[in-house]
C-alpha cells in the first residue's frame, strides 16, 4: 500500500507540473467562464419571458373567469419553464418549441414562441456538458495517452521493476492521478458554474444534487476516455501513433457519432409528414361526418343561444365532440412520434459512450427531449384536467344545457353563464420529474459506462500483466 | 533547399501511418455519411414532392377564381448535402392571400421540429472536423524540439523561410491528396446517383467550395506550425492546437452570434404582430361595412352559397368581391411596410454579425459554403423578394384578365343561367370542386370551369444572391490574408526560437 500511495503521489506530483496540464487546465477554467457568461446573459431574458407570461395568463383568467361559458375561449401561453440547470446542460434548444397555446377547441402542438424568422441566427449550444465531452475527454486523452511510453522512452520503468514495484499498482496509480487531477478540474469548472448561478439568485437546493450528480457520472464518463488513453499507451510504443490512433477515435466517438443523429432521426424513425396527417385527421372526421346520416336542420351550427334549445343541437355537439377527439387524439399521437423519433435514435446510438452519457445528464438535469416530454405529458394532463374542471362546474349551473364542444368558439352561448372563482380553475402544474425517479430510471446507462470502464480497466491490467518495457 | 526539404518531408508524410490511417478514416467517414445525408436529402424531397403535387391539384379542383389558392415554396437545395446552411432551420412554404404579402414560411420537408435539439450535419462539417483535425496532426510537430534533425538541419546554412515553406508545402500537398482522394469520392457517388443530377452550376459551385476549404485547411495547418514552433515540446504543442481548432471551430461562432445579438438587440416581432392584428381588425371592420352594403343580397347565413341569384344581385356581388379583394390587396401592402421594417432591421443585425465574424475562420468558410449551395440567410431574403414579385405577378394576372371584375372569381354559374333556382344554385355554390362537377354531368349545361393550367405557378431555382462572388471573395482573400500572415509569423518565429 505504500509503494501504491508513494507511486501515487508521484504521478500527481508530475502531471500538475507538467506545462500540458497547466494549459489545458487554464483553457478548461476559461470555457467553464465562457460558459457562464452565456448562461447569465441568456437566462435573464428567459426568466423574464416566462414570468411576463404567467402574468398575462393571471389577468387574462381573471377577465374571463366573469363567465365560466367564456372560460372555454382562455387561450393561455403555457411556456416550457426555464431552469438554472441550462448552465449544465441545455442542447440545442434555441429553436426548441417551448410554448403550448391552451385552447379547449384546437388542440396545438406546442409551438415556438418566436417567429420563424428568428432561427436564421445560428446558436449553437455551449453548456458544462459540451465542454466535458468536447475538452474534457480530450484533456483526458493528452494527460493518459503517452503515460507507459515515456517510462519507456525515459527508461524510468526499468528503475521502478528494480525496485520490486507491482505493476497493477502502477497502472492504478497513473490512472487515480490522472483521475484526481480530471476531478480537481471539473469541480474548478463547475464550482465557478454554480457562482454564477448563486449571484444571479437562482439557486435551489435540487440544482446542487444535480450538480453533484453530474460530478460523479461526468467522472464515470472521462474514466473511459483515461483508460482508452491508457491502453493505447501500453500497446502502441510510439507516443504520436497512440495520439493519432486516439484523435481519430475521439472525433468518431464525441463528434461523429452525436452530430449524425440528426440525419439518422428520418432513416430509424420514419414520421408521416405534417401534411398527411392533416389530411388524415380530415378524412377521418369527413368519415364521422358522413356516417352520420344529418338531417340539412341537423348540419347547421351552433350558432346563438336561441340554437341551443332546438332538437338538433345536442345530436350536432355530441357530433362536434367526436369530431374534436379525432383531432385531439391524431395530434396527440402526431406528437408522441415526433417526440419517439428522438428518443429512438438516441436509443439506438447509445453504443457511444458519449450519447449515453449526454442522454443521462439530460434525463438527470431534465433538459433537452427529456423536458420536452415532460412538458407535453404535463400539457396533456392539463388539457384534460381544464376540460373536465369546465364540464363538473358546468354541471353544477341547472339553467346550463350543458352543451360543450363545438369546433367553432362561438359555441360556448350553451354553457353555464354563471361567474368563477379564478383561483379555482386548475393551473399548470410546471412539475419537474423527481431526481431519484430520473436517477433511477438511467441507472442502467450509468451501470454500462460503469461496465465499460470496467472492461477497458481489465484490458490494461492484461496488457500491463504482459508489458515489457523497451 | 526548398525543394530537398520538400522531397524528405512529403517522402516521410506518405510513409507514415498517420497518412495510411487519416486517409482510410476520411473515406470510411465522408462515404458513410455521403449515403447518409443523400438519403436525408431523398426523405425532404419526397415529403416536399407530396405537399406540391397536393397543392397542385388543389389549384386544378377550382372552379372559381377565389378557390384558387396560390402557394409558394422551394425544393430543398441539392447541396445542401454540401452545407446544410440555413435549409434545415427555417421553411419555405406558404399559401400566398391577398390580404398578407407572406413573411413566415411553413416547414415542409422534414416536419418534425424537435429535431433542432440535434445537431445538424452536412459534408462541410465532417470535412472541417475530419481533415482539420488531420492536417493538425500532421503539422503540430512538425518544429518539435524532441526530434533531433531540427538542430541538425539549422547547423546548416538553410533559410528559416526556405524550411517553413518546405515543411508547409509538403504537410499541405499530404493533406490535400487525402482530401481531394475523398473529395472524388464523393463526387462520383453524387455522379452515380439517380436522384441528384447535379447541373453544370451546381458542379461548378462544389468545386469552388472545394477550393475554398482548401485555403481554410491550409491556415489550421500554418497554425499548427506557429504553436509547434513556440512550443518546447510536442506533446505542448499538441494540447495547444487542440484547443485553439475547438475554440476556432465551434466557440468562436456561437460567442460572436452571442455578444452581437445582446449588443444590436434582436429586434421584437410581437410589436410588428400587434400592429398586423390592428390592422386586421380594421380591415374586417371595413369589410363588415362592406358586405352589409350587400347584405339584402344574401338570403341565408350561408351567404355566398344560398342567394337570391337574380341578376341584379349577380352584378352586386360582382362588386362586392371587386371591392373586397381591392380593400384586401390596399391592407396587405400597409401590413408588408409593418413588416419589411422588422424584416430590414433583422437582416441589419445578420448583416452585424456578419461583420464582426470576419476574424473567424470558421464562419468565412461556412458563410461561404452556404452561399455556394444556396442556404445562407442572405437566401432567405432573395427568396422573399422572389415571393413578392410572384405575388405582383398573380395581381397583375387577375388585372389583365380582370378576372376580379368577372363572375368567374366568385360563380362557376353561366351568366346566361342567372336566375337559377335556389337548389341549383346551392349545389354549384356548396361544391365548388370540379370533382363535383364531374359527377353530376347535367350540371355543366349551368356551370363553367375555369382554365387553372393559365395561372401563374411560382418557380424558384438557385439565384445568386447580390454581390454573391463579392462576398465569397472577400471571404477567401481574408482567409489568404490569414495565412499569409501566419506564414511570415512562423517564419520570424523560427528565426527568433530557441532551437537548443
Amino acid at each position: 500500500m505504500k509503494t501504491f500511495l508513494f507511486l501515487l503521489k508521484n504521478e500527481l506530483k508530475l502531471n500538475i507540473g507538467k506545462t500540458k496540464f497547466i494549459i489545458a487546465f487554464v483553457l478548461v477554467a476559461l470555457m467553464f467562464l465562457f460558459n457562464a457568461l452565456f448562461f447569465s446573459i441568456k437566462f435573464s431574458d428567459e426568466i423574464k419571458d416566462f414570468e411576463l407570461s404567467q402574468e398575462e395568463n393571471n389577468s387574462l383568467i381573471k377577465n374571463y373567469s366573469k363567465n365560466l361559458a367564456n372560460l372555454t375561449l382562455v387561450s393561455q401561453k403555457i411556456y416550457l419553464k426555464p431552469d438554472p440547470i441550462y448552465i449544465l446542460s441545455k442542447p440545442q434548444s434555441s429553436q426548441l418549441p417551448d410554448y403550448a397555446s391552451m385552447n379547449l377547441y384546437n388542440f396545438k402542438f406546442p409551438l415556438y414562441s418566436k417567429q420563424n424568422i428568428y432561427s436564421l441566427i445560428k446558436q449553437e449550444s455551449f453548456d458544462a456538458v459540451f465542454i466535458i465531452t468536447i475538452i474534457m475527454t480530450l484533456l483526458a486523452l493528452i494527460l493518459s495517452y503517452d503515460a507507459f511510453i515515456i517510462e519507456s522512452s525515459n527508461k524510468n520503468q526499468q528503475i521502478l521493476y528494480s525496485f520490486k514495484i507491482k505493476k497493477a499498482h502502477q497502472l492504478l496509480a497513473k490512472y487515480l492521478s490522472i483521475i484526481i487531477l480530471l476531478s480537481l478540474v471539473l469541480g474548478f469548472g463547475l464550482i465557478i458554474d454554480m457562482g454564477f448561478v448563486i449571484f444571479y439568485k437562482y439557486f435551489q437546493d435540487i440544482f446542487l444534487w444535480k450538480l453533484i450528480i453530474t460530478y460523479f457520472i461526468s467522472l464515470i464518463f472521462l474514466s473511459i476516455f483515461t483508460l482508452l488513453g491508457l491502453y493505447l499507451s501500453l500497446i502502441i510504443k510510439k507516443s504520436y501513433i497512440s495520439i493519432i490512433l486516439l484523435v481519430f477515435i475521439w472525433s468518431v466517438l464525441v463528434i461523429l457519432i452525436p452530430a449524425s443523429e440528426k440525419a439518422l432521426a428520418g432513416i430509424f424513425y420514419p414520421i408521416p409528414s405534417q401534411y398527411k396527417v392533416q389530411k388524415k385527421i380530415k378524412q377521418m372526421q369527413d368519415n364521422v361526418w358522413n356516417k352520420r346520416s344529418l338531417t340539412p336542420d341537423e348540419k347547421l351550427g351552433i350558432d346563438d343561444e336561441e340554437d341551443c334549445n332546438k332538437e338538433y343541437a345536442r345530436k350536432r355537439a355530441k357530433l362536434s365532440m367526436d369530431l374534436d377527439r379525432i383531432g385531439f387524439e391524431m395530434k396527440k399521437k402526431q406528437a408522441t412520434d415526433k417526440i419517439n423519433q428522438i428518443l429512438s435514435v438516441k436509443d439506438k446510438l447509445t453504443f457511444s459512450p458519449v450519447v449515453m452519457f449526454k442522454n443521462i445528464i439530460e434525463k438527470i438535469s431534465n433538459t433537452g427531449i427529456y423536458k420536452f416530454d415532460n412538458f407535453f405529458n404535463e400539457f396533456i394532463g392539463y388539457y384534460n384536467k381544464y376540460s373536465d374542471f369546465i364540464i363538473k362546474e358546468d354541471l353544477k349551473d341547472p339553467a346550463s344545457k350543458h352543451l360543450f364542444s363545438e369546433e367553432n368558439a362561438w359555441a360556448n352561448v350553451c354553457m353555464s353563464k354563471l361567474p368563477l372563482d379564478p383561483n379555482k380553475l386548475p393551473r399548470f402544474p410546471y412539475q419537474a420529474p423527481g431526481l431519484l425517479g430520473a436517477v433511477l430510471n438511467v441507472m442502467d446507462k450509468i451501470l454500462i459506462l460503469i461496465f465499460i470502464n470496467g472492461i477497458l480497466l481489465l484490458l490494461c491490467f492484461r496488457k500491463m500483466k504482459a508489458y515489457k518495457p523497451i | 533547399m526548398i525543394w530537398i526539404i520538400f522531397k524528405k518531408e512529403i517522402k516521410d508524410n506518405l510513409r507514415s501511418f498517420r497518412f495510411l490511417a487519416g486517409l482510410c478514416l476520411a473515406l470510411f467517414i465522408s462515404i458513410i455519411i455521403t449515403f447518409i445525408l443523400i438519403k436525408n436529402y431523398e426523405i425532404e424531397l419526397k415529403a416536399y414532392n407530396e405537399v406540391y403535387q397536393e397543392e397542385l391539384l388543389k389549384q386544378a379542383r377550382a372552379v372559381t377564381y377565389n378557390h384558387v389558392k396560390p402557394f409558394v415554396m422551394k425544393a430543398p437545395e441539392k447541396l445542401g448535402i454540401l452545407a446544410k446552411g440555413i435549409d434545415s432551420r427555417i421553411g419555405f412554404y406558404s399559401k400566398l392571400t391577398l390580404d398578407l404579402i407572406p413573411y413566415d414560411m411553413k416547414r415542409t420537408g422534414n416536419d418534425n421540429e424537435l429535431l433542432e435539439l440535434l445537431t445538424n450535419i452536412d459534408l462541410a462539417s465532417i470535412f472541417k472536423i475530419i481533415i482539420t483535425l488531420l492536417a493538425l496532426l500532421f503539422a503540430f510537430d512538425c518544429f518539435s524540439k524532441d526530434n533531433r534533425n531540427l538542430k541538425l538541419i539549422c547547423s546548416n546554412k538553410v533559410s528559416m523561410q526556405a524550411l517553413v515553406l518546405g515543411k508547409y508545402l509538403a504537410i499541405i500537398l499530404s493533406v490535400y491528396l487525402i482530401l481531394f482522394i475523398s473529395f472524388i469520392i464523393v463526387s462520383m457517388i453524387f455522379y452515380f446517383h439517380p436522384k441528384l443530377n447535379f447541373d453544370s452550376s451546381e458542379w461548378l459551385r462544389f468545386i469552388f467550395s472545394f477550393v475554398i476549404f482548401q485555403i481554410y485547411l491550409s491556415l489550421f495547418i500554418l497554425m499548427a506550425i506557429n504553436i509547434s514552433i513556440i512550443s518546447k515540446r510536442s506533446a505542448n504543442s499538441m494540447v495547444l492546437v487542440l484547443f485553439f481548432w475547438i475554440f476556432l471551430s465551434f466557440i468562436l461562432n456561437s460567442a460572436v452570434n452571442m455578444f452581437i445579438s445582446n449588443i444590436y438587440k434582436v429586434p421584437d416581432f410581437e410589436e410588428v404582430e400587434g400592429s398586423i392584428i390592428e390592422l386586421d381588425m380594421e380591415l374586417s371592420d371595413k369589410l363588415e361595412v362592406l358586405s352589409g352594403e350587400h347584405d339584402k343580397y344574401f338570403t341565408s347565413r350561408y351567404n355566398e352559397v344560398v342567394l337570391n341569384a337574380k341578376k341584379e344581385a349577380m352584378e352586386k356581388f360582382k362588386e362586392y368581391y371587386h371591392d373586397l379583394e381591392k380593400l384586401r390587396m390596399k391592407y396587405a401592402l400597409k401590413k408588408a411596410k409593418i413588416t419589411a421594417d422588422f424584416f430590414n432591421k433583422f437582416l441589419l443585425l445578420l448583416e452585424k454579425i456578419n461583420e464582426y465574424s470576419f476574424f473567424s475562420p470558421s464562419y468565412l468558410l461556412d458563410n461561404s459554403l452556404s452561399l455556394l449551395s444556396g442556404t445562407n440567410y442572405r437566401n432567405f431574403f432573395a427568396y422573399m423578394e422572389k415571393v413578392k414579385a410572384y405575388r405582383n405577378e398573380y395581381i397583375k394576372y387577375l388585372d389583365d384578365k380582370k378576372i376580379l371584375k368577372s363572375y368567374l372569381y366568385f360563380t362557376p354559374l353561366k351568366e346566361k343561367n342567372f336566375p337559377l333556382d335556389d337548389d341549383d344554385f346551392y349545389y354549384g355554390m356548396k361544391h365548388t370542386e370540379k370533382v363535383y362537377l364531374d359527377t353530376y354531368d347535367n350540371l355543366y349545361k349551368y356551370y363553367q370551369t375555369i382554365d387553372t393550367l393559365d395561372i401563374p405557378k411560382f418557380e424558384f431555382i438557385y439565384t445568386k444572391v447580390k454581390d454573391q462572388n463579392l462576398i465569397i471573395s472577400l471571404n477567401a482573400m481574408i482567409l489568404i490574408l490569414m495565412n499569409l500572415f501566419l506564414y511570415f509569423l512562423a517564419v520570424l518565429l523560427l528565426k527568433k526560437a530557441d532551437l537548443r
